[in-house]
């Protein structure tokens, strides 16, 4: 299982072929990044909510802007149109912690400053939240640092 | 030393197929002209765009050539499939896919190369359509001719000669003739005249009784009593001697012969079939053949045109022959690659369909691990044959025409009644417009 076939699902918008192939890139090499960035986004599509939270951190943890700096035309990035989606569940009373981190995570593929927004909404539902504090305290410095 | 350094692209660039490269993120990285020219798109437009982004076919999505490489590890040849161009029609085409891997074995990029099929496809499946009567292959005007004649002649017991060059098929003619008329369910004798010294074809004709030479042990009958309610082809009819033709004349105005060694007069009813490969015209002046016979058997004559004179049938013939020897030595082979088929379509066939048909045995039985028989396993005669008389877009151009002239007589025949002419066709009134359309036929109907 190559990183390129997880580039194709991605690309083509099979998600779970995508999480698939990318657990066995990352198995095999857990510094590959650009896959990781590619599974996190799969891992929300497929339901796997907990687990794209927890590679998120790692991720941007580690490098913030592989993600921060996504140009959703030229990097094909999904999100745009998976926040829609998203945010007409939260039209409908879904403001759940995982909807709102989701979003949250979604975000940061296209605009650090409502990614932000998401987290803090995220945070306001479970305040001690290690994983939520972690994601804010680093985009909260970045967006400090672009300023 | 090279007076000059060869590149890649250069290399690439002088290629007849499609090239195009992608990243291991599908970002296309370059495009040959040839990909330029199939489907419009600019390579300066194209390169580092999501190659799903310049085709947007479904086909990105559920059979993508390169993850169907990399799923199952082995390179794709000869895939069908469509490709979108830059005035959004989709070009059928066949393509080959690999996958670029680095030295550490990961993949690091694909390779896509393709050629269009459009033309070739259509004429391949227009021309495979109904193209055979009584196992008589072709499609072409003058043997569409031929078989409609066969038709009207049916009900006739009529002499028929049929005139045309060796290997032609005369036989299947003679053979197609025989199974339409009312005699089909009698006697079919053939015999071939040139094969028997003159004392034996009066034997194998009219029969002998004992003691009629010296290895006549017993009576025979002839092959004309044989045949009696049924039909005889005799086949190269101008081979035999005068003294039998005058015979054979008897036969067919009187329906009477006497075995050779006897007197007795016998009668028979028998339907004849002549056949002919030389020029009648000179053996008639030369006093080579007898008028009269001639005419007698000339009651209606069929000329089988020469291969080269139908080049429309060369295709459905090439197929029909690949899926007999596909039976016969239990492979498959389907088809011919482009150069291949160019060098068959301008082949002379100066041995006509025979000719043809060794061919296509003879690459067939040099192919092996493939489904394709490229030029390099045609015999040397056809391979070196460097008479370029038409190039394949020419021939395709030839194809176009003869396909609108057979559009345009059916039309005709219902007087342009687009729904009578579709449903001769079996096709719909929709794709007869098209079709109409694309051969620039202007509408006749008042």
């Amino acid at each position: 299982m190559h990183e390129m076939l997880g580039n194709q699902y991605f690309m083509t918008r099979n998600y779970l072929g995508a999480a698939e192939v990318f657990a066995n890139v990352l198995k095999e090499d857990p510094n590959n990044l650009n896959a990781k960035k590619k599974m996190i986004v799969s891992l929300t599509q497929i339901g796997k909510y907990e687990k794209a939270a927890q590679l998120f951190t790692e991720l941007i943890s580690d490098n913030p802007d592989l993600i921060i700096n996504t140009d959703p035309v030229k990097d094909d990035c999904p999100c745009y149109e998976l926040v829609d989606r998203l945010e007409e569940m939260t039209k409908l009373n879904d403001e759940s912690f995982t909807t709102l981190q989701t979003l949250g995570i979604l975000w940061l593929y296209c605009d650090i400053n409502k990614s932000i927004n998401y987290f803090r909404k995220a945070k306001g539902l479970k305040p001690s939240d290690k994983n939520i504090n972690t994601v804010l305290n680093i985009l909260e410095k970045k967006l400090q640092e672009i300023h | 030393m090279a007076d000059y350094e060869i590149k890649n692209e250069d290399i690439l660039d002088s290629l007849g197929e499609g090239v195009f490269t992608v990243d291991k993120s599908f970002r296309i990285n370059f495009f040959n002209k040839a990909a330029e020219r199939i489907t419009g798109h600019k390579r300066n437009e194209v390169v580092g765009e999501y190659c799903k982004n310049v085709f947007k076919s479904k086909l990105c999505y559920a059979d993508c050539p390169i993850a169907l490489v990399l799923n199952s590890h082995k390179n794709i040849y000869d895939f069908e499939s469509k490709i979108k161009c830059c005035n959004d029609n989709y070009v059928p085409i066949k393509l080959n896919a690999a996958v670029l891997y680095n030295d550490d074995d990961k993949p690091t990029g694909g390779v896509i190369s393709f050629r269009e099929i459009s033309d070739f496809e259509k004429i391949k499946q227009d021309l495979s359509q109904n193209s055979q009567f009584y196992g008589i292959i072709g499609k072409s005007k003058p043997m569409r001719e031929i078989f409609e004649l066969i038709e009207e002649i049916a009900e006739s017991d009529a002499p028929v000669f049929i005139h045309g060059e060796s290997g032609t098929g005369k036989e299947m003619i003679a053979n197609a003739i025989q199974k339409t008329s009312s005699r089909k369910d009698k006697v079919f004798i053939k015999i071939n005249c040139s094969v028997f010294p003159p004392h034996l074809l009066a034997s194998e004709l009219f029969g002998h009784v004992k003691g009629a030479y010296t290895d006549a042990v017993k009576d025979r009958p002839g092959r004309f009593e044989i045949a009696d309610g049924g039909t005889i082809f005799l086949d190269e009819v101008a081979e035999m001697p005068l003294q039998m033709q005058l015979q054979l004349l008897r036969v067919l105005q009187e329906g009477t012969f006497e075995r050779v060694g006897e007197s007795i007069t016998r009668r028979v009813d028998v339907r004849v079939i002549a056949a002919t490969n030389i020029n009648i015209e000179d053996a008639l002046k030369s006093g080579k053949f007898r008028e009269d016979l001639y005419y007698r058997l000339n009651v209606i004559p069929i000329e089988v045109p020469p291969l080269n004179k139908r080049m429309e049938d060369i295709v459905p013939l090439v197929k029909f022959f690949l899926n007999k020897f596909s039976l016969l030595y239990k492979k498959e082979i389907n088809d011919f690659d482009d150069e291949a088929l160019e060098l068959i379509l301008n082949f002379d066939w100066r041995g006509n369909v025979r000719e043809l048909e060794n061919v296509i045995e003879y690459s067939f039985v040099r192919t092996n691990n493939s489904k394709i028989i490229s030029a390099s396993k045609l015999p040397p005669i056809v391979k070196n044959n460097n008479s370029k008389k038409k190039t394949f877009s020419k021939y395709l151009s030839d194809i176009d025409s003869f396909e609108k002239n057979q559009l345009i007589e059916i039309l005709e025949k219902h007087r342009w009644n687009k729904t009578k002419t579709a449903n001769e066709l079996k096709i719909g009134r929709t794709t007869l417009w098209r079709k109409m359309k694309e051969l620039n036929i202007l509408d006749q109907e008042n």
